[in-house]
């Protein structure tokens, strides 16, 4: 059995909080938005924006997605942005009951909105669907948890 | 293949950051509070009431609820007094094992706290046991916003 340390938590033994290598990372205030999209015969490959452009360098913490069951053969979601449409949530199907999920790949936990490039901003939170997405119907729900300090 | 937008991001695109449709639902602060509770054979049926009285206005944005194993397959489903299950449904929390489940219900996220029915309030979050007597060590945390 070892002991090994965060890059966090390396930096801060080395130098104290002050060596924390981002505002936000370390004692960040939490923010959140919420948003809702009613799903109405929705095709596959729907890009759904939601809640506000993000300022350049929050950091995201959670992604909560809770939907009703939309039905359309197993339509799926996936929640990221539109320089990488599952940056937060791979796509998962919620066509088939009432359906949460979580932040769960690890790209995304703790990922810096930059800006990079112009053409395919990251600050705009997308859920895009996939699958067969005929008669689709319901409510989705979203909670982004992030901070920015 | 189409764009279309969020309730929210709908207004703020039509006008600006202050259109959003409720204080908290856009950059809103997260708070929190914890509580826990210690079953000692407590009948099915029990309610507990956890953390303090909500304001108006409160929306939640997440509740997780981590217990030892309570014993005969015992579940627990997190409300409020106006719905006992508005949060995270009837869950089985005795099965053997300890177990952390989280908000799993749609109308859940992002609930409002209104107080509409002043004999059944939902600004008070409850933990509603069923099946069978409880055991042993539940702690439950909730997330909301109060802009």
């Amino acid at each position: 059995m070892a002991t090994v340390k965060g890059v966090n938590k390396t930096l801060i033994d080395a130098g104290g909080l002050s060596n924390k290598y981002e505002q936000g990372y370390l004692d960040g205030r939490v923010k959140c938005f919420f948003d809702q999209y009613e799903v109405s015969s929705t095709v596959s490959g729907t890009v759904i924006e939601m809640g506000p452009e993000l300022p350049v360098g929050s950091k995201i913490l959670e992604v909560i997605l809770s939907t009703d069951d939309i039905g359309g053969s197993a339509t799926t979601l996936a929640v990221g942005d539109l320089e990488d449409t599952d940056r937060y949530i791979s796509a998962t199907n919620h066509g088939d009951g009432s359906v949460t999920t979580r932040l769960n790949k690890p790209d995304g936990l703790g990922y810096e909105v930059d800006m990079t490039t112009a053409t395919t901003p990251d600050n705009q939170i997308t859920i895009t669907t996939g699958n067969s997405t005929s008669g689709t119907t319901g409510t989705i729900n979203l909670v982004v948890f992030y901070t920015k300090d | 293949m189409a764009t279309v937008k969020g309730v929210n991001k709908t207004k703020i695109d039509a006008g600006g950051l202050a259109n959003k449709f409720e204080r908290g639902y856009v950059d809103g602060r997260v708070k929190t509070f914890f509580d826990v509770y210690e079953f000692a054979g407590e009948a099915l049926g029990t309610i507990v009431e956890v953390g303090p009285e909500l304001p108006e206005g409160a929306k939640i944005l997440e509740v997780v609820l981590s217990t030892d194993d309570l014993g005969n397959n015992v579940t627990l489903a997190v409300g409020d007094l106006e719905d006992p299950d508005r949060y995270i449904s009837a869950t089985d929390h005795g099965g053997g094992t300890v177990l952390t489940t989280r908000l799993n219900k749609p109308d859940g996220l992002g609930y409002e706290i209104d107080m509409t029915t002043a004999a059944t309030p939902d600004n008070q979050i409850t933990v509603t046991t069923a099946a069978a007597a409880a055991t042993g060590t539940m702690n439950i945390l909730v997330k909301y916003t109060k802009d």
